[in-house]
């Protein structure tokens, strides 16, 4: 990657930055992982001569903390940069700008040998059980592969054992582990990918959309194992979805995201129940209801248009093109994401309390 | 209500390298005049084959109807010849996937136009202002300025709109959207269902929503029709069947969906995985992943019937709905 020749402006204004933590669940004890004002982006080249005109800022300066067996779920809408965020804290992305610090370790500036051993910690589930696992290695070659990288784990004449435990505890059958993943169905894959997210040990694993793929059916076991495996394994999660029900279903905290930017924070509880932020306000209200008549009539909140281009988001509150409550502050002023309200982080000039008048 | 479209005992088959697979296998349902019915089902189900032999639109020759019949207004569409003039015209379609079905090197407002000039012999300035009228209604914003647009400058959202608004061109009196929101953000699913709903009321047509969402349907569908392995399992009044489950694969669906509000409990969700279509069970399909099947269940396929509670619309092809019935959670 060469570097990034465009100039580039300060980055947005970020206020202090104890504001943006949610309160430390367990107080005292240093966060997992801790992202400060995260910013990724992209060059943007012209087609035809191939120049760099510019760039895309997928992530515009992101904070967040997770505590160790905690699960942060980061929502947002295609274009939100939250699968940008994981890339970016795995190393598949580089960051311009801010800092990723992980058990301790700056990440960002971390030579590529030390990288390698702290990745062991920090594994992934993406969202493809088909793409993203080798068709032609059987599935004891595809979860023991890690081992190979990081011999110290498991030796050599456990892998077949060390297999199959891990194949039992993602409910496939350890008599099947020589089978390919073609043999499989999409939600066993996702429990192959799952395993093989396993076979290192993780303090963190990141989720991708890992469970979007799937039929509903075959989802809702797979957020139990999940579930299963956090509270037996004491894992932490960075559960990345645009399915708020999911979100919702498995996450502490949630931070939510539009083009680039967290728009909001909080607790699970306090995101669905008491949202500050008018976009927060809208994804709810547009959440399909299976039982709509079980609850009150309510006016729908419908918003226009569509996510605008990352390559050229709004100035200022990038949510004010679709806001009904947008004024001319929020062209002039970026809304910092601070505690409002007396209740949660929201970046909103006119964050308003519906107070469960939404839901 | 009459019913404007009949599906009798469908049966679609594939051939496959594997062997004959049986997508649609006996389904049975009807759509009333100015009706909105919610055909459900997860992938491999047999709703979008359904709606494909609807159109006559099967893949061959990998594809045929193997049996059955669909009659539209007592017409037979699976007669040859029978069905033309109205599919496109009288029965139109919504795909998922708005920008494989526009053509990419013509420009939007022409696509639209096409319809009245091929169908109507309209003029191609009656056709652009037709065009243009029909833009407006489905809420693409300045669309005097986007006639002249191609395919790839639209949104996600606002391509559906245009594919939307191409159906709706011959006022049609039933309307098949295949997932017509599963591509598109939620904020942008919202606009498009409300948009639906709305010009289904103004048209009042019959529209068929095919979806794997339970969710997504539940404010606009009176009806739903839920698909499991190529049959309908279960069929009746959409709350009836959300709220009184009588098939245990849709009682299963339900308690699989995590919910916005409520308690955060365990999901409760169904064991084992959708079948192999080359190798179904024997008897009915879903028994493999029933507490409730019996050796009955492994023997005789159940067909549709009334349950033991009103209304008999609410039908569902269960040995044992009682058992299923008493347990709602």
């Amino acid at each position: 990657m060469p570097p990034n020749p465009t100039p580039t402006a300060p980055s947005a204004p970020v206020s202090s930055i104890s504001s943006l933590i949610p309160p430390a669940e367990s107080a005292g004890a240093a966060p997992l992982l801790s992202v400060r004002d995260l910013q990724t982006s992209f060059p943007l080249r012209s087609a035809l001569l191939r120049r760099v005109v510019g760039e895309i800022q997928a992530v515009a300066g992101v904070s967040f903390d997770i505590p160790a067996g905690g699960t942060l779920g980061l929502v947002g809408e295609s274009g939100s940069g939250k699968s940008t965020v994981a890339r970016t804290i795995i190393g598949l992305e580089k960051a311009r700008s801010g800092s990723i610090v992980f058990e301790g370790e700056e990440l960002t500036s971390l030579p590529k040998a030390s990288m390698r051993r702290v990745r062991r910690q920090l594994q992934m589930i993406f969202q493809d059980p088909y793409a993203s696992l080798n068709p032609r290695a059987t599935v004891e070659q595809i979860i023991s592969e890690a081992w190979e990288i990081h011999p110290d784990v498991v030796p050599r004449n456990r892998h077949r054992a060390e297999v199959r435990d891990l194949l039992e505890r993602v409910g496939l059958n350890p008599d099947h582990a020589k089978r390919y993943p073609h043999q499989f169905s999409g939600g066993q894959r996702q429990r192959i990918g799952i395993a093989r997210a396993l076979a290192l040990r993780p303090k963190l694993v990141i989720c991708d959309e890992a469970v979007s793929a799937l039929d509903v059916s075959v989802q809702a076991q797979v957020l139990n194992l999940l579930a299963d495996l956090r509270r037996d394994l004491g894992l932490a999660y960075l559960f990345i979805a645009h399915d708020l029900s999911v979100v919702r279903h498995i996450s502490d905290q949630v931070a939510v995201m539009y083009l680039g930017r967290v728009v909001e924070t909080a607790t699970q509880d306090e995101l669905f129940q008491r949202p500050l932020h008018p976009y927060t306000q809208a994804l709810l209200s547009a959440v399909p209801d299976p039982k709509p008549w079980t609850k009150p009539e309510r006016e729908p909140i419908i918003i226009g248009g569509d996510v605008p281009s990352p390559a050229d988001p709004p100035s200022c509150c990038r949510f004010r093109t679709r806001c009904w409550k947008a004024e001319d502050i929020c062209a002039e002023q970026e809304p910092v994401l601070e505690t409002r309200l007396d209740r949660h982080p929201t970046a909103c000039h006119f964050a308003t309390d519906l107070a469960g008048a939404t839901r | 209500m009459t019913a404007l479209m009949r599906v009798r005992e469908l049966r679609v088959e594939f051939d496959t390298s594997g062997g004959v697979v049986t997508a649609v296998d006996g389904a049975s349902f009807e759509v009333a005049a100015g009706e909105t019915v919610a055909l459900l089902g997860e992938s491999g189900s047999g709703k979008s084959v359904t709606a494909q032999a609807v159109m006559g639109i099967v893949p061959k020759p990998a594809g045929r109807i193997a049996g059955g019949s669909i009659t539209y207004d007592g017409r037979d569409l699976l007669t040859p010849g029978a069905a033309k003039g109205l599919r496109g015209r009288e029965i139109a379609m919504v795909f998922q996937d708005p920008l494989s079905s526009l053509n990419p090197v013509f420009r939007v407002g022409a696509q639209i136009g096409e319809m009245f000039r091929r169908h109507r012999g309209a003029s191609r300035r009656e056709a652009r202002a037709a065009a243009l009228e029909l833009m407006k209604r489905v809420g693409i914003p300045a669309a005097s300025k986007r006639l002249d647009d191609y395919p790839h400058q639209f949104s996600g959202g606002m391509r559906q709109r245009v594919m939307i608004a191409m159906a709706l061109a011959l006022s049609p009196r039933l309307l098949i959207a295949d997932e017509p929101t599963t591509a598109l953000d939620v904020t942008v699913q919202a606009q498009i269902m409300d948009l639906l709903a709305r010009l289904q009321a103004e048209e009042g047509m019959s529209l068929v929503l095919i979806t794997h969402d339970l969710g997504v349907v539940a404010d606009v569908a009176d009806r739903v029709v839920l698909m499991y392995a190529g049959r309908v399992v279960e069929t009746g009044p959409i709350r009836e069947v959300y709220e009184h489950s009588g098939h245990p694969y849709t009682a299963g669906l339900m308690g699989s969906v995590p919910v916005l509000d409520g308690a955060r409990d365990r999901l409760t969700p169904i064991q084992g995985s959708p079948p192999d279509l080359l190798s179904l069970p024997t008897g009915c399909s879903f028994h493999p992943r029933c507490h409730y099947a019996d050796p009955l269940c492994t023997t005789d396929q159940p067909n549709l019937r009334p349950l033991p509670t009103p209304p008999p619309q609410h039908q569902a092809a269960c040995h044992h709905p009682e058992g299923v019935l008493n347990h709602a959670p």
